[in-house]
């Protein structure tokens, strides 16, 4: 063998090596967020559990340990610094801080780690109380309490972040979110109830409040996705919008796209259903299937999207960008989906996005009638099964990463903001 | 300066620190100013840059930050006011006021670089629409790294801020058990609403996940790129087109063609004159089937009426500054979409070219835009300068209408040479036997370049009748007192009338029928030659043996040109 074949079969096995370890970061991700929901020997814990433990075998194959290091807010796979990409750079962000949180600055996987130390793991590190006063002695006696094996942690040698002063950034940070997104929410709403023509919306009004939108989803992606959760009957199309705002953004900064363009897309994804409010109530919250002209009404709400964003006075490129994706939201890849063209009009990237993300969060949302929502494997595998076809393929991996970084809980969510129908219980954010 | 705020205190107590504020602050303004005036390269800009960048960030290094309390029109440092401006359109405390800055920071992580972004963007911020951006989003987009500030979001009325918070303080920290719904509807139904088929697909992307490529990713982003801000509106222009095509309301179809004028607009500030034209085309075709009191068609016309004002046609001009053919042809064809309303500013902009190529083709743009406003044209005949006048006259010739040629009439009297000849420019382009005697009259006119005009008129109009008064003109014996050579351009004119012409030429060339002189006869020979055919070149072999000096020549000459087809008519025997 030539050196430089040699040295071509060393880097490719070291290419596929910190592949593996990346995936195992992922699949612990998921797991420790499977964690929040479902209980230990839960089907959808043991085949998260099975996928992190299969990929740790593989590491171990080739060293006797796998060891995952934190320094200076990156990740070190055996002394190799990893590398986050546009799909995972949201879950290593979240591995970051989690591990930093509980005062570790190494984990260490040896050959004596079973599927059973993995779940208890994901166990332990989720019951893990940032109110204590030695964040790193509370995991090591949760991993204890769990009986972890052949799973290792070291303490974080800077001392972390006291707890009060983590919880109280984090409690700002919180704050911030909701503040954004119930922004978003007025302003939405503020349109939809005709403020354009009203004239107390304008461009401004609307950049300043994506500005907070996009400052919050690169700065707290976690609150921010939280919550789209909140779901209420009477107040759909308002909420449906920011979410789609706030996860078209989350793909954005995936795509490493600046913070000009995030702004575009999240007005674009704002306003993407506005044409809705020339829709007949009685369509829109029909509980069966359309009739033809009822369902050829419904879909000229692309059309009046763009005829009620002609309304504002000025000519801005991101309400431009805003009206094409309300034009263009529901058309497909292969030319199919509604509005049809005799131009030819393709959807373009920021259109896609939305459109993508709209079906994700339509389908795993209650909806006024009351049909069941999807789950998010559900909703992703309908994703799954047009991508390449009607679908952007790209994107519909894209959208799957997002949606992995969203607590889940179960099928569908739903919190009456501010209706009184809140009871309590459920998942913690 | 007031400084009677308490605890502010006054310049005579200020440290050396404050003081040091005080000159940075002046410095930036001075950079802003200077940004204002000059151009980004030129010398004076860059040494008050420099200056502010040295004092700025020495004041950094050793001080870590430099925060400033923002007042509608004062900067405060500590407890001292360091700058003052009354003066609101160049205070520099009002500019971070006015948007809703009351609190900013410099950090010393601010590099060079930053400190020009954060005058360039307090520059845009002054000359940026209040109603599109502010300065708080102009620094935001550009991402200043060594600056915090803290604005109030006085882009919300109080009622909604206090909305937006009781909502946030509504919000539970916690989400809550889903109610998944008792009334379940087909997935079918669902997917159907969304656009999407029912069919199954082939699944491209994996089931389990795979991550996304470098190359997949920066696919995307270019593809976002190569969307600039020109082809994002060609491309909303291009739905609104098809959102008329198909519109079944006049609502719908009104505030679309309302915002393809403003696209239009946007283009033709771009300098994309074809696409705004063809986007004005498609809107007319759109209601050309349309009767004339309908309302679409008064939304289209209105529209299109509006791009003609003449603010929005002066653009034109910058576009055909320097005009090449492509330019002209472009210019031309937005402005021929215009609607009478442009007419006033399209002649304000023929009355100021100088370039010849500029006014014809202004002039063929009026001929289409003025065509159904004879009247409006008219006026134009009084106007005190001739040149306008003169414009009017080629535009209505241009247009072609015989109804003109009475105005044409009395504008034959014009005192300017130059307007008279552009009548009979404009008589012969219309064509019409009616503005013959006009032309007759100025064949006779006091100056050559008229005449000749005038006759090339009567040869163009090219009627029997027209033929008779060349004719007329040649036997009159004022003839004989015109010069040389417009004798011979007023033969050829008739010569190229054909070969009917050949009967009365050759009487002149040999002296049969009227005491012309020599040069005159020989003079005719031409106009022989003008007619053209085998008929000419026999009379002309013929001749050269029958004539003698002056005349000969002249012949012998003619002969030899037509034999090598030099600058000479192709024979045309119809």
């Amino acid at each position: 063998m030539k050196p430089e074949d040699k040295q071509v079969g060393i880097d490719d096995k070291l290419i596929e090596e910190t592949q593996c370890a990346r995936d195992l970061l992922a699949r612990l991700y998921v797991l420790t967020r499977n964690a929040r929901n479902y209980e230990r020997h839960n089907e959808a814990m043991l085949g998260a559990a099975r996928a992190a433990h299969d990929l740790l075998d593989t590491l171990l194959g080739t060293s006797d340990t796998v060891r995952f290091d934190i320094v200076n807010d990156c990740v070190f796979y055996n002394n190799i610094k990893m590398r986050a990409d546009v799909t995972t750079f949201g879950i290593f962000k979240y591995i970051i801080r989690e591990i930093k949180r509980r005062g570790i600055r190494a984990l260490i996987f040896d050959d004596a780690a079973e599927i059973e130390d993995v779940l208890g793991f994901a166990v332990a590190f989720t019951r893990f109380n940032q109110a204590c006063i030695d964040p790193y002695k509370e995991i090591k006696r949760l991993l204890e309490m769990e009986g972890v094996a052949g799973i290792h942690v070291l303490r974080l040698e800077e001392e972390p972040d006291q707890p009060e002063e983590a919880e109280s950034s984090s409690k700002v940070r919180r704050e911030a979110a909701k503040r954004a997104f119930f922004s978003a929410f007025h302003i939405v709403k503020q349109t939809m109830k005709g403020g354009i023509s009203k004239g107390t919306v304008n461009p401004r009004k609307i950049k300043r409040v994506m500005e907070t939108v996009v400052d919050s989803v690169l700065h707290d992606e976690e609150s921010m996705f939280a919550l789209t959760h909140i779901r209420d009957y009477d107040e759909y199309t308002y909420q449906h919008s920011i979410n789609v705002c706030v996860l078209s953004i989350a793909i954005g900064s995936r795509l490493g796209l600046p913070k000009p363009v995030l702004c575009e897309i999240g007005i674009g994804a704002l306003f993407h259903d506005i044409g809705k409010t020339k829709i007949p109530i009685s369509i829109l919250n029909k509980p069966a299937d359309l009739t033809r002209e009822e369902w050829q009404c419904m879909q000229r709400h692309t059309k009046y999207g763009v005829r009620v964003l002609t309304g504002l006075k000025k000519l801005d490129r991101a309400i431009v960008r805003a009206m094409v994706v309300a034009f263009c939201h529901h058309m497909n890849m292969d030319r199919s989906g509604y509005p049809q063209t005799a131009r030819n009009v393709k959807p373009d990237v920021l259109s896609r996005i939305v459109r993508i993300v709209d079906i994700f969060d339509a389908l795993t949302s209650v909806r006024c009638y009351k049909m069941k929502a999807f789950s998010r494997d559900e909703a992703l595998e309908v994703i799954r099964e047009k991508a390449g076809i009607e679908l952007d393929p790209i994107l519909a991996e894209m959208v799957r990463d997002v949606a992995s970084a969203i607590p889940q809980s179960g099928g569908g969510q739903l919190v009456a903001a501010g209706s009184g129908e809140a009871t309590s219980g459920g998942t913690v954010i | 300066m007031d400084q009677t705020v308490p605890g502010i205190r006054t310049p005579l107590d200020r440290s050396q620190k404050e003081k040091q504020v005080e000159s940075i602050l002046g410095q930036m303004a001075a950079a802003l100013k200077n940004l204002r005036t000059y151009d980004r390269n030129n010398p004076v800009l860059e040494k008050s840059f420099n200056s502010l960048q040295s004092g700025l960030l020495r004041f950094l290094k050793e001080n870590e930050s430099l925060t400033l309390l923002v007042r509608e029109d004062a900067l405060v440092y500590g407890n001292s006011v360091v700058y003052q401006s009354d003066n609101k359109l160049d205070s520099l405390a009002f500019a971070f006021y006015r948007d809703g800055i009351r609190l900013i920071s410099f950090l010393d992580s601010l590099t060079p670089e930053d400190l020009s972004d954060f005058v360039i963007a307090l520059d845009e911020a002054r000359s940026a629409d209040p109603y599109e951006a502010d300065l708080v989003t102009i620094m935001w987009e550009k991402e200043i790294s060594g600056l915090r500030y803290k604005a109030v979001e006085a882009y919300l009325e109080d009622e909604e801020e206090k909305k937006i918070r009781e909502m946030a303080e509504n919000c539970p920290d916690e989400p809550i058990e889903p109610d998944h719904g008792d009334q379940v509807l087909g997935a079918a139904f669902f997917i159907n609403e969304l656009g999407l088929s029912p069919r199954r697909g082939s699944g491209a992307s994996s089931p389990a996940g795979r991550p996304v490529t470098e190359a997949e990713s920066a696919s995307l982003v270019q593809e976002i790129f190569q969307e600039d801000d020109h082809s994002l509106m060609k491309r909303c222009g291009e739905i609104c087109l098809e959102m008329i095509r198909s519109s079944d309301s006049d609502e719908v179809f009104d505030s679309v063609v309302g915002f393809l004028g403003r696209i239009c607009d946007w283009l033709v500030d771009w300098g994309d004159l074809i696409s705004a034209s063809t986007i004005l085309s498609e809107l007319r075709t759109s209601v050309e089937k349309d009767d004339e009191a309908s309302p679409r068609r008064a939304t289209v016309l209105d529209t299109i009426a509006r791009l003609g004002e003449s603010k929005k046609i002066e653009r034109v001009t910058s576009y055909i500054e320097n005009p090449d053919k492509t330019r002209l042809d472009e210019a031309f064809a937005y402005l021929v979409m215009m609607e009478p309303v442009a007419v006033r500013p399209l002649f304000d902009i023929l009355a100021d070219s100088e370039i010849r190529d500029v006014r014809y083709m202004l002039c063929r743009a009026l001929s289409i835009v003025a065509r159904h406003e004879p009247d409006r044209l008219r006026l134009y005949l009084l106007d005190k300068r001739w040149y306008v006048v003169r414009n009017a006259v080629t535009i209505m010739g241009l247009i072609g209408s015989a109804d003109a040629i009475p105005s044409l009439g009395l504008t034959a009297r014009h005192p300017e040479a130059r307007v008279r000849r552009e009548v009979a420019r404009a008589l012969g382009r219309i064509g019409d036997p009616a503005g013959l005697t006009v032309l007759a009259d100025l064949a006779n006119d006091d100056r050559e370049e008229v005449r000749l005009e005038a006759v090339q008129a009567i040869r163009k109009v090219g009627c029997a009748q027209a033929m008779g008064f060349i004719e007329d003109l040649i036997k009159d014996k004022s003839f004989e007192k015109r010069s040389p050579e417009e004798k011979m351009e007023i033969f050829k004119i008739y010569g190229s009338t054909g070969k009917a012409s050949l009967d009365l030429l050759e009487s002149i060339v040999r002296g049969a029928v009227f005491k012309f002189s020599e040069k005159t006869r020989a003079a005719a020979v031409y106009g022989i030659a003008e007619a053209g055919g085998k008929q000419a070149s026999d009379l002309l072999n013929v001749l050269k043996d029958e004539v003698e000096g002056g005349v000969k020549a002249a012949v012998v000459e003619t002969i030899s040109i037509r034999s090598e087809g030099q600058d000479w008519k192709q024979p045309d025997e119809t």
